[in-house]
């Protein structure tokens, strides 16, 4: 026997409880993409092989110092997948990396720029977050 | 209404189905963690840089290291394991479930949406073998078909044009064999794209109708088994498309039948678990005569998986072993305590197996080699030379034939001047 429990005990009184609430967020967490304002936040939302998932982006991180905007070569200090991630638009990914970014010193303020191409080989609208380093401001697409 | 939502998710349906659908995920569970997940864990905490799926966990945790995230996915397979053979308790699939959860959710370095599907099975399993926790399971994965399916009508999928632009190559011979019976390229291309919207729904509604399978229905029966064709035919579909989804087509074709099939083939697989569960059972009651030898078996079994699990020689899977036999011998100690000598000693025994199977799992397969030669060239790429020759130097003790990394080894002592 299943040391469990018995197939033929009656329900317990919570699982009906247990099953709505479930059920609710079966179908709440998904349409939260539909309503959110992130279109390249398709977690939990089984928006498997989406149009915005088959997009190609190029990604570009550009921060700003005494001697003017220079070109980033990201992958000298954090590891390639997470590279991957800001051409995906992973808002919370190019947060974090402009705030390390940040960290480094007389850096003034830091962008990533992304171009990123549909599908169907149409362009899609840039995105672009900059944080100045030293107020902590970041505008995010 | 309320008879007919008791009906639904407390009527009857035949016990076999949670019996297939638990023990075949949780045993692929074990080897999709030592096999797939564990070869990328080099890339954790490169750079001291993470981003958790909640920023909450960002607060409490640390960086995860490669030995957080292997050990944490080892543990995971291990209590897989031992309950696929062993039999699955509440406390352990608990433990699975926080366990594997925490595997994907430390990092956004993991983003395979099925990670998040197997979670939530895994938290239903706790309530096994009631009905209602396996009608439950059906549902969700009715919602993951059906969200799917709405992604899907995208004037891009809808055209075939999302297909085209991922699968191209792979669908040429499809390709072909449409040209030959004179269907025109983008015909083909539109055709692929609807059939793909109409799968997904075909599936939801044969999972929603699924609790109702083995009832006197003949329209469930007969949509649940059109769904169990959609399902294999769109996830082998998946698999030659190489569509790069790690084990998700394989979870997705146990859960369909398990949940889809008709009761009798679904009872025939069934029946051969249950018998290999009596033939546990009776083997542990006749060996698991007294309490303190059991103990010691315990303490045996403990030993001898941490010395497996030292010459495995990966980060955090020696802790992550102790961990797991340790949790195991709490778990030993309560069932003695209790008198009920033949389930611990089957626990035990469960989890000697798992360590055997943990070892069998890394030393047949390429498992190391990944973890060691990714390790080696991103520490390469980084400049870290010191590092990616040691990490070279390990993947080439554990390269397959015609995969040495002797290459790597000597460029990396050449760049530090050896």
């Amino acid at each position: 026997m299943d040391p469990r429990a018995r197939a033929t005990e009656p329900p317990p009184r919570w699982s009906n409880a247990f099953i709505a609430v479930v059920l609710a967020l079966q179908v709440l967490v998904p349409l939260r993409y539909y309503v959110g304002s992130d279109p390249y936040d398709e977690r939990f939302s089984w928006r498997m092989f989406s149009t915005v998932r088959v997009a190609r982006c190029s990604s570009e991180t550009l921060e700003t110092s005494a001697t003017g905007e220079r070109t980033v070569n990201l992958s000298n200090s954090i590891h390639e997948a997470w590279i991957a991630n800001l051409r995906r638009n992973r808002d919370r990914v190019a947060r974090a990396v402009l705030r390390r970014r940040c960290d480094a010193e007389g850096v003034s303020s830091v962008r990533i720029h992304n171009r990123c191409t549909g599908p169907d080989g149409e362009a899609m609208p840039d995105m672009e977050w900059r944080r100045e380093c030293a107020t902590g401001e970041v505008r995010a697409p | 209404m309320i008879d007919r939502w008791n009906a639904y998710w407390h009527g009857a349906s035949s016990g076999a189905r949670g019996t297939l659908l638990e023990r075949l995920v949780l045993l692929l569970l074990a080897f999709d963690c030592w096999l797939e997940l564990v070869s990328h864990g080099a890339r954790y905490g490169e750079g001291a840089f993470n981003v958790a799926h909640f920023a909450w966990l960002d607060a409490v945790q640390p960086v995860p290291t490669p030995a957080i995230y292997v050990g944490t996915v080892t543990l995971a397979g291990l209590l897989a394991f031992a309950q696929a053979v062993g039999r699955p308790t509440r406390a352990g699939m608990i433990a699975l479930a926080l366990s594997y959860t925490y595997g994907w959710a430390m990092s956004l370095l993991d983003a395979y949406q099925h990670h998040y599907l197997l979670s939530w099975v895994l938290l239903l399993f706790v309530f096994y073998p009631a009905a209602w926790a396996r009608h439950l399971s059906a549902v969700c994965i009715a919602c993951v078909y059906f969200f799917t399916g709405i992604t899907k009508t995208d004037p891009a999928w809808r055209s075939g044009a999302a297909l085209e632009h991922i699968a191209h190559d792979r669908m040429r011979p499809f390709l072909a064999f449409a040209e030959r019976l004179h269907v025109p390229t983008d015909t083909f291309w539109t055709l692929v794209g609807h059939s793909v919207v109409v799968l997904q729904f075909v599936v939801a509604a044969g999972y929603l109708v699924a609790p109702r399978r083995d009832g006197p229905s003949k329209v469930a029966a007969w949509l649940a088994t059109l769904a169990w064709f959609a399902a294999m035919a769109f996830h082998i579909g998946a698999e030659v498309l190489d569509l790069k989804i790690g084990w998700f087509s394989y979870y997705m074709m146990i859960a369909a039948s398990a949940l889809l099939l008709p009761r009798r083939p679904v009872e025939w697989m069934a029946r051969h678990i249950d018998r290999f569960d009596a033939w546990f059972r009776d083997v542990a009651n006749d060996a698991a005569t007294e309490t303190a030898s059991v103990m010691v078996q315990v303490v045996l079994t403990a030993a001898v998986a941490v010395g497996i699990a030292s010459s495995v020689d990966m980060p955090g899977v020696t802790a992550a072993i102790s961990l797991g036999m340790a949790s195991i011998a709490v778990g030993v100690f309560v069932a003695a305590r209790r008198g009920r000598l033949g389930v611990p000693w089957r626990m035990n025994a469960a989890a000697f197996v798992g360590a055997l199977a943990l070892w069998a799992a890394f030393s047949l397969s390429e498992t190391r080699y990944d973890f060691y030669r990714f390790a080696g060239g991103d520490a390469r790429k980084r400049g870290e030379y010191e590092r990616a020759l040691e990490a070279y130097q390990k993947a080439d003790r554990y390269a397959p034939e015609g995969k040495s990394r002797r290459a790597e080894v000597e460029a990396m002592k050449r760049a530090l001047g050896r």
